[in-house]
């Protein structure tokens, strides 16, 4: 039996006559790292601004550790770091804690304290005077506070140095092991979250295209070099891509591997590989 | 949350308390300290650059009034608008909204730690701008017009509870529009015109329908000239104190007439002049006979057209408080159901 903490069925999210989400549907597991991967504007944002109810559906349902997700705010045992890292510019760090402790029930203010320590940011600094990398921190240790059981992060590592991405990815890991917290976090950058993340969800054409295991995601994939034709080859899988390469074509199939393929060269896919192949523009919709 | 809206913003709550309540404790002090000074009307800015006692006080309190019947369009601009459009422009209204607090929270706290103690100042700066109008020097007068009622522009809107009540309503307006636009400039801009609208629809077509008018009816008598001239009939006293809203001809069925200014025209001839051998009192009798005559000629003149008589319509003083009253009620329902609306637009509020 599988424990889902945060599912979509069949949402949909227009802006005008914009779809954003068509038929979007998954459900995430407790206890999972999830990569949320989709090209800029494929709707990551609009899909977590869904789950934490900053935006209402046009259709679908969307539940949350249990409980439908409606206007009544943010359910309790989520957390929710936008991308833009809100925090109030004129507030201290130590005032920023205090807002956490008096708009949420359940707080834990030693915990809070403690990764704001560990950033090495005081508490009597100005929230405008922080570094990118201060800010993100300060802003997950305010989304940590509510000891969520599930987090929802959005682009968390985009615009922070090397140094402080993987500070803040130990942050997640840590907490993750620690609390069993279930994560999800979107990036456009794979490789930003290919070595914290456990499972994939790719998001393309407003639903998801992908998800599943990074390992079994990998296996399920191969990638086919050569000329002509690779539908004999191919059998009953299906190619997802194709680009030219040095060697000829080289194909991104799904399915399981021929046995022999003549002329045809069979190499393992990297996750990059497929990933690559389902973001492209000739992947089949 | 009160804490963090306090927090939030502390810088405007206190700017926006601290002017109502400085102004008030400017026309105090100079209320007491130039004790017994009279002033000479409500002619705006008569006195400027004349460096006398009365012009010191009559300046210090023009100007403070005009700042009464100012600030609640401009709190509604500046705080009003602000308070909301502020953090939704820089997004951080999304921490707020991803709290364990609903929008309806978020919305009241703001609008009862921010706009409340503001309101309450303005209240303050009412009373006391009554006090020093209409109560100080032992019920004597401060800046009081010789021929303005207190019931009409610009007294009314400067004392008493209307500033209070105006501004709730510009700070409700304000915040709608806010919440409407999302937009700082745009949602300031329409603040502005609505509330000078507000302001100027109130006392011109508003307020004089609070109650049924008085009614005076003047005689087509010997003293009677027609005309403006007409209300002068009246004592002095009821004159300065009583909101004339409206004069007319009456005809015989009691419909108003108008009577064009040179429907009768006096076809006489001209003022008497004095002669050498006359005395006062015999010039002082021609000059009387000769306006009987003149009076006499254009009752005669008006009749012919049908009237009946001239009446005044107006608002005594006494009716100052319930004016208050009923126009602050007005103002705070009109709020209230904005605010209403608004509380509805938060949900309309998007990342």
């Amino acid at each position: 039996m599988t424990d889902t903490v945060l599912s979509m069925t069949d949402v949909g999210k227009s802006f005008r006559r914009n779809k954003v989400l068509e038929n979007c549907t998954f459900d995430i597991e407790r206890g999972s790292v999830t990569a949320l991967v989709g090209s800029n504007g494929a709707g990551k944002s609009t899909l977590m601004s869904l789950v934490v109810g900053l935006l209402s559906p046009d259709t679908g349902q969307i539940s949350v550790l249990g409980n439908q997700v409606g206007q009544r705010g943010i359910a309790s045992g989520l957390s929710y770091l936008a991308q833009h890292k809100p925090l109030y510019p004129r507030f201290t760090v130590g005032e920023m804690l205090r807002f956490g402790r008096s708009t949420n029930d359940h707080w834990d203010d030693a915990y809070a304290s403690e990764l704001v320590d560990a950033a090495g940011v005081s508490t009597s600094a100005r929230v405008k005077s922080l570094s990118p990398g201060h800010r993100t921190r300060v802003a997950l240790a305010l989304a940590l506070g509510r000891r969520p059981e599930v987090l929802l992060l959005d682009e968390p590592l985009a615009d922070l140095d090397p140094v402080a991405r993987r500070e803040v990815a130990q942050t997640l890991m840590r907490d993750a092991a620690e609390h069993g917290t279930t994560i999800v976090m979107s990036s456009h950058v794979l490789s930003e979250l290919a070595d914290i993340a456990d499972t994939l969800m790719l998001l393309r054409r407003g639903r998801i295209q992908l998800s599943g295991a990074l390992d079994d995601i990998t296996s399920e994939h191969y990638v086919l070099i050569g000329e002509g034709d690779p539908s004999q080859a191919v059998g009953d899988g299906s190619v997802v891509s194709e680009a030219i390469g040095s060697g000829g074509k080289s194909f991104v199939v799904r399915g399981n591997r021929p046995a022999s393929a003549p002329g045809w060269q069979v190499d393992n896919a990297t996750l990059d590989d497929v990933v690559l192949a389902y973001l492209s523009d000739r992947s089949a919709a | 949350m009160i804490w963090v809206t306090w927090r939030q913003f502390r810088g405007t709550i206190l700017t926006g308390i601290l002017t109502p309540l400085l102004i008030s404790a400017v026309m105090m002090a100079t209320t007491l300290v130039l004790d017994g000074v009279r002033s000479f009307g409500t002619v705006f800015f008569y006195c400027f650059g004349y460096p006398t006692t009365e012009c010191v006080a009559e300046t210090a309190l023009t100007t403070a009034s005009l700042a009464t019947i100012a600030l609640p369009v401009l709190l509604g601009v500046f705080v009003g608008v602000t308070v909301f459009s502020r953090d939704i422009e820089r997004r951080s209204h999304v921490l707020g909204l991803t709290q364990a607090v609903s929008r309806r929270r978020w919305y009241w706290t703001r609008i009862l730690v921010v706009f409340g103690p503001i309101v309450l100042a303005m209240g303050v700066l009412g009373l006391v701008s009554y006090w020093v109008r209409f109560r100080s020097f032992s019920g004597a007068y401060a800046f009081v017009g010789y021929f303005d009622s207190r019931l009409s522009f610009p007294l009314f809107g400067a004392a008493g509870i209307a500033p209070a009540a105006y501004t709730a309503l510009g700070l409700a307006v304000g915040s709608a529009l806010a919440l409407l636009l999302r937009n700082t400039i745009g949602a300031m801009i329409l603040t502005l015109v609505a509330m000078a609208a507000v302001l100027l629809v109130l006392p011109t077509a508003i307020r004089e329908h609070y109650a049924s008018p008085e009614i005076e009816k003047i005689e087509l008598a010997d003293n009677f000239y027609g005309g403006d001239s007409a209300t002068y009939s009246s004592s002095p006293d009821a004159l300065s104190q009583r909101w004339l809203i409206g004069s007319d001809y009456i005809d015989l069925n009691g419909d108003p007439v108008t009577v064009a200014w040179d429907t009768c025209p006096p076809n006489h001839d001209s003022w008497p002049e004095a002669r050498p051998e006359e005395t006062t009192a015999e010039f002082d009798a021609r000059v009387s006979a000769y306006d009987r005559g003149v009076a006499a000629e254009r009752i005669d003149c008006l009749r012919g057209l049908g009237i009946d008589h001239f009446e005044n319509r107006y608002h005594p003083d006494s009716l100052f408080w319930r004016f208050q009253l009923t126009e602050a009620a007005l103002c705070l329902l009109l709020a209230a159901l904005l605010a209403g609306v608004a509380a509805r637009l938060t949900r309309r509020l998007q990342p």
